[in-house]
């Protein structure tokens, strides 16, 4: 299994993987230092993490997942590899989790590259603006598990964006789910019924209301690991011809 | 008898309504190179997808080495090496990288890599990213890839397709040469007669999803239909003549005339001819019992008759 996991992250050697990755911490790093350098900051620490971890939550992550999954699948879609890859005498469910192991890999350092980059961003606009002060201090632990449960609480999403991305040729049909479920969570943010919206599961983390934040960690977490273990049966399963 | 490699057991492939096999029964033996023949749509490619176990057939049976692929979809596969369609390749490593993909994938020696590399004479574009390689050096590449865990099978889908001459008649050498550098039983489709007759051993003729052949070359040519050409004048003086003995319709090739009725010609009755036309006072040039060339054949078989165009 190793050696599927290892031949599977060679595949994305010398691919556009390190921009789509890079993307959300630049664009974390510039806006966080545009908006504290001109004294626009939060007054406090924990204000300015939380404000980067919304940010991430409500639109970066789930473009970062649309990016990411529609990549890794396209590296088998693009050249029509995958009669070679799911021809060889190797259990395709490995293969399969192979990948969305990839996939939760990449989500995880863009996860962590997106919360330094918002700390980062803070020290730099300090120094660059006159006389901007944030009251209080960083908290790492904070940062670290606001960023770690919404990536859990996020999941759901990356299942279903990834189920996509492997099942369909063309990229049109993840991208639009997924432009499709960010508009929605924007749109809806506050709702009632928002709780069991898969796209605000991320966005819950940060609510007020730990119950409603509880909930959204463990539907968006327990249906991410569901929803990824039948994709990857079914995919194993079905004829690929 | 010859130990089969492998055989497709009464294998029948639907696309929705359309049957892309019917009731296929094939059996590729040991150490033959078997041309898999076939018109564009015939069903070679689906054949193949399903003797890989990318389909799977509503109904027939498929083994492999012994060992059947649904049930044993591993060790099946294990002893074989592919390249379906166009080789696919990811464009983004090196030639080298992308063999490491597979051999990583199958857990096989790192050696294996430029024992593979050497067989298809690729070692020095190895290094560079397949993106930038002609279609001639990817089918090399892939075919590497087939041959890189020294497979007993390797199955070929039209490995000249887009090739140019140049490029066709290297692949088809290298072809030539590997049962014996390998030791694998090549199984290889093609929609080209002469590259079968060329290439191969054994043969089978698909068409429409159905079998029309499964043998050896031989026993194909042996298949083949006499005709007797006649050159006589005045040719409608001889025309009438071989009328007159029973032959509706031959067909005119200039000043020739050509009779392909294959149960009716016979030595005996060329004899018999040449009396009855010397008879009638035509001066014969030329009377000449010969066996049709594999394409007649083919064309007959696949149904395809006094193509008159
Ligand atoms: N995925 C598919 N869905 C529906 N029909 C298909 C599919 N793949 C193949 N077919 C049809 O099945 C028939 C056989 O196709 P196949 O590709 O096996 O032929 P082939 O002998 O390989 O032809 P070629 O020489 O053009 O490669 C064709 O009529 C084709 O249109
Ligand atoms: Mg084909």
């Amino acid at each position: 299994m190793i050696n599927v996991l290892i031949a599977e992250a060679t595949k994305l050697r010398r691919s556009l993987v390190l921009l789509v990755a890079a993307t959300p911490p630049v664009m974390v790093f510039a806006l966080g230092v545009l908006i504290v350098a001109s004294g626009n900051a939060p007054p406090e620490w924990t204000m300015h993490t939380m404000a980067g971890a919304a940010i991430w939550a409500f639109f970066l992550l789930p473009m970062s997942v649309i990016g990411l999954t529609a990549l890794i699948a396209q590296l088998e879609h693009g050249p029509d590899t995958w009669s070679h890859t799911l021809a060889l005498p190797v259990p395709r469910w490995q293969i399969f989790l192979a990948k969305a192991l990839v996939a939760l890999g990449l989500m995880a350092v863009v996860s962590l590259a997106v919360a330094f980059a918002s700390w980062a961003s803070a020290l730099v606009g300090l120094q660059l603006g006159d006389d901007v002060v944030i009251a209080g201090r960083f908290d790492p632990m904070l940062a670290l598990r606001l960023y770690g449960w919404m990536f859990v609480a996020g999941l759901l999403v990356m299942a279903i964006q990834w189920t996509l991305a492997m099942r369909f040729r063309s990229f049109a049909a993840p991208v639009s789910v997924g432009i499709g479920g960010t508009f929605v969570a924007v749109a809806a943010t506050s709702a009632e019924k928002g709780l069991y919206f898969p796209w605000l599961m991320p966005v819950n983390v940060l609510a007020s209301d730990d119950g409603r934040s509880d909930m959204a960690i463990m539907m968006g977490g327990i249906g991410g690991l569901i929803v990824f273990g039948l994709a990857i049966i079914w995919l194993s399963r079905r004829d690929w011809g | 008898m010859t130990d089969t490699v492998l055989s497709l057991h009464q294998v029948t492939q639907r696309y929705g309504k359309l049957t892309a096999l019917d009731a296929v029964d094939l059996a590729i033996p040991a150490g033959a190179i078997y041309g898999f023949l076939g018109p564009n749509g015939a069903g070679k490619t689906t054949a193949i997808r399903c003797a890989m176990g990318l389909l799977r057939p509503q109904a027939g049976r498929i083994e492999i080495g012994g060992h059947d692929l649904t049930r044993n979809r591993r060790q099946a596969l294990a002893s074989v090496g592919a390249v379906i369609e166009t080789p696919a390749l990811f464009p983004n490593l090196t030639g080298r990288e992308n063999l490491d993909v597979t051999r990583r994938m199958l857990g096989i020696a790192p050696a294996l890599i430029d024992r593979a590399l050497e067989l298809v004479d690729m070692r020095e574009a190895a290094d560079r990213r397949v993106g930038q390689y002609s279609l001639g050096m990817k089918q090399r590449m892939g075919l590497a890839r087939a041959l890189l865990a020294e497979p007993k099978l390797l199955i070929l889908d039209e490995p000249t397709n887009g090739l140019d001459p140049a490029g066709i008649r290297d692949m088809r050498s290298l072809i030539r040469a590997l049962p014996e550098r390998t030791g694998a039983t090549i199984f290889m489709s093609s929609h080209l007669l002469s590259e079968i007759e060329q290439l191969a051993t054994h043969v089978g003729l698909l068409q429409h999803g159905r079998v029309l052949f499964d043998g050896t070359l031989d026993a194909l040519s042996r298949q083949q239909t006499p005709r007797l050409i006649i050159t006589a004048a005045p040719v409608a003086q001889a025309e009438q003549v071989l009328r007159s003995a029973g032959f509706a319709d031959p067909i005119h090739e200039g000043e020739r005339l050509i009779l392909t009725d294959p149960g009716a010609i016979t030595p005996e009755r060329a004899a018999s001819f040449n009396a009855a036309l010397h008879e009638a006072g035509c001066r014969v040039s030329e009377l000449r019992l010969e066996r049709a060339d594999l394409e007649t054949t083919f064309m007959t078989l696949t149904g395809h008759t006094g193509d008159a165009a």
